[in-house]
């Protein structure tokens, strides 16, 4: 975070926890490099697992900010970005909470 | 079981067995000639042709089928290219072989195209997994050869595409556009360059037929082992399998089933079939020289359920062992282990301590009485017969189980998406030497624990799901749960228990599964 500063504190706690390559992150870049395959490691906070390399910092529940993922698509790989890629993936599901059995895989099945 | 397939197949499959092609070889000319004609009808709107007779980009960049598949599924979602199944599946043929990875160029990768769940996927170097591996996997690039130019196009698209990325964690601490426009993109064309000698030669050279009889091993996680027979036969630009498998964990059980396949790039095996009733895909290698395929199986819908696959060819086949029964047996023990293989008709023979007998032997399999002797030296046993030679261990006491897979994640299901499961496994390990020697794989009683205090405290142990005593952890339904606390999803961080009985106690090892949410993302290549 050299060139943006999070105006919470909350984001600057995990900021702080977060990957940093000026090395005040170092702990946190052993779980970096044990992602799973398929996994984003992009923590603020992290789609499947949170920066500390467990789940209490992700978005609890997952729905309740789902449409704050994709809106900006902060991980585009995992959750269609509607901002440029998938305009129409929520369209007429505007509760996640409650609309989310409906959304669909974009990528058709092979 | 022909009849029913048309029934269920889709996607990639679908157009394979859709594709109406005449009969062509791995590199044909027919079908270079159609497959070049429709990339020119399809394509040369966009691309324009090139003063060396290729098109702008696509002449640039080489990558796997599964690669081929997403960009021009990409072409169709977001540039509005239109274009049915089987023109599809011929453009895709037609590219892998014009513009594809060499054996050697895929073969760092392959547990991406496999599926494989549970692989730990790694970057070069650090940058490369805060520049890219943050948002999918390294192979994902790593899996493509561009030149420099294309590479740095590459870097445009992303940013063009995604541009609330350099806003992210892991990127604003950097100049990312800078970095990647001016050192990355060159990075990339070091590592995966466009020209490349290995590749020329393979495009040149005379493919290998996979049509035969094939000698077949493998492992299922959390089932054990199986072995038997498949027949290849041509169908038409297809290949057709057909299994006759035995179960090794559950002796007398029987699998069998068939799939049909296609040959990408000479070696690329895809398959779609049926194996005791179950719907499958295949992904395997065929070997240089024709005589060897390796991969993964598994269900058409979940991915993390499979088998590891190695089949051999049988017509010529060298005299060896390619997996057994059970790979250890303890002090004083006597055991019966049977030898899968090819040419196993020698005599069979062991290291002093091990006494022997046959039960049975043909060229494919034999089945040993095995005693070890009570006063042996636990170590590692020669076993041979004929010039096949393999091993057998001899344990006086476990001291150390470990757990594989020891970090991974399940995925909730629900909605559209499938759930993600997770298959563990106990491998035993004694004291020798120079180190652990490993025992072998065995069965053990499954355990679930929170791994941390948040985890106590919000109970994940009650609400991520239940293993069963295989060591297959089914993750609960996805959604937020009124039950939980914010009502929050049934999302865990566990530590799995796996204890092993030796003798009168037990020894018990340990890993970590997040059992997390699902994704709606689901490309070939995560
Ligand atoms: C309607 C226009 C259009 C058509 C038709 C089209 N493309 Fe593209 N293609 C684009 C645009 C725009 C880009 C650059 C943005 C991007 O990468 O998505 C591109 C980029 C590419 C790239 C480079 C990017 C990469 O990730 O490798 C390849 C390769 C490609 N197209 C292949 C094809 C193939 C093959 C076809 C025909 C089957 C095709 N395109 C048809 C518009 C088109
Ligand atoms: C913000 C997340 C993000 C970052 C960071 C990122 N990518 Fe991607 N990348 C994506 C997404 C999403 C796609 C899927 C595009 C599509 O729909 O085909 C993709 C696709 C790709 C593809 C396949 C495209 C094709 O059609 O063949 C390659 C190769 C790739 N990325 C390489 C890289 C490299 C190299 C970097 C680092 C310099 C990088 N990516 C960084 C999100 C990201």
């Amino acid at each position: 975070m050299k060139y943006l500063k999070p105006m919470n504190l909350k984001a600057q706690a995990l900021n702080r926890a977060s990957f940093s390559s000026s090395g005040d992150g170092a702990k946190m870049e052993v779980v970096a490099m044990q992602t799973v395959a398929g996994c984003a490691s992009t923590m603020d906070p992290g789609w499947e697992v949170d920066a500390f390399g467990g789940i209490a910092a992700l978005c609890q529940p997952m729905e309740a900010d789902l449409y704050g993922c994709s809106d900006p698509c902060w991980w585009p790989a995992q959750v269609p970005d509607v901002m440029n890629s998938y305009p129409d993936w929520d369209m007429d599901k505007p509760n996640a909470g409650a609309d989310w059995r409906q959304l669909n895989n974009v990528f058709p099945k092979r | 079981m022909s009849g029913k397939r048309g029934l269920f197949v889709s996607g990639l499959t679908l157009f394979i067995l859709s594709a109406v092609l005449t009969s062509v070889s791995a590199n044909d000319s027919t079908g270079d000639f159609k497959g070049k004609a429709l990339v020119n009808d399809y394509c040369a709107a966009c691309h324009e042709q090139t003063d060396k007779g290729g098109l702008t980009r696509i002449s640039d960049v080489r990558k796997t089928p599964e690669g081929w598949d997403m960009t021009i599924f990409r072409m169709e979602h977001l540039h509005g290219l239109a274009v049915d199944s089987d023109d599809r599946f011929a453009i895709i043929k037609y590219l892998s072989a014009e513009n594809g990875l060499s054996p050697k160029e895929s073969a760092p990768f392959r547990y991406v195209l496999e599926q494989r769940a549970h692989f730990v996927d790694t970057a070069p170097n650090d940058d490369l997994d805060a520049l890219c591996g943050r948002c999918h996997t390294n192979a994902r690039y790593g899996l493509q050869r561009r030149t420099a130019e294309d590479w740095l196009k590459h870097m445009h698209f992303h940013v063009g595409q995604y541009p609330s990325l350099e806003y992210q964690a892991r990127a604003r601490d950097r100049f990312w556009w800078q970095e990647v426009t001016s050192k990355t993109y060159k990075e990339l064309a070091e590592l995966y360059p466009f020209q490349n000698a290995d590749w020329d030669q393979w495009k040149a050279a005379a493919y290998k037929s996979p049509v035969g009889l094939w000698r077949v091993t493998g492992h299922r996680p959390g089932q054990g082992g199986y072995e038997g027979i498949m027949i290849v036969s041509r169908d038409g630009d297809f290949y057709k399998a057909e299994y006759d498998l035995n179960d090794m964990g559950q002796k007398g059980k029987s699998i069998t089933g068939n799939s049909k396949s296609v040959i990408y790039t000479g070696y690329e095996w895809r398959g779609s079939g049926i194996l005791n009733g179950t719907e499958t895909r295949e992904v395997y290698a065929l070997s240089e020289d024709g005589n060897r395929m390796t991969g993964r199986w598994h269900d058409a819908i979940y991915y993390d359920i499979g088998g590891e696959f190695q089949a051999v060819r049988m017509d010529g086949a060298e005299t060896q062992v390619l997996t057994q029964s059970s790979d250890y047996l303890r002090q004083g023990e006597t055991k019966q282990i049977i030898l899968h293989g090819t040419g196993l008709t020698g005599k069979a023979s062991a290291d002093k301590g091990l006494g022997l007998s046959i039960v049975h032997q043909d060229s494919n399999s034999v089945t040993l009485q095995i005693t070890a002797g009570r006063n042996i030296a636990p170590g590692s046993y020669r076993v041979t017969v004929g010039q096949a030679e393999t091993a057998i261990v001899v344990y006086d006491k476990i001291d150390r189980v470990k757990i594989m897979p020891e970090w991974t994640i399940a995925r909730l299901g629900g909605g559209n998406t499938p759930p993600v499961s997770a298959q563990f496994e106990a491998t035993a390990y004694m004291k020798g030497k120079d180190g652990d020697i490993k025992i072998g794989i065995m069965p053990a009683l499954w355990l679930v624990a929170p791994f941390n205090a948040d985890a106590e405290q919000m109970k994940d142990v009650d609400f991520a799901g239940r293993i069963d005593q295989s060591g297959r952890f089914m993750p609960a339904a996805a959604g937020p749960n009124p039950d939980r606390k914010y009502s929050t999803n049934n999302a865990g961080n566990l530590t799995i228990i796996g204890r092993v009985k030796d003798g009168d106690h037990q020894v018990s090892g340990k890993a970590q599964l997040i059992v997390t949410v699902q994704r709606w993302n689901l490309p070939p290549i995560r």
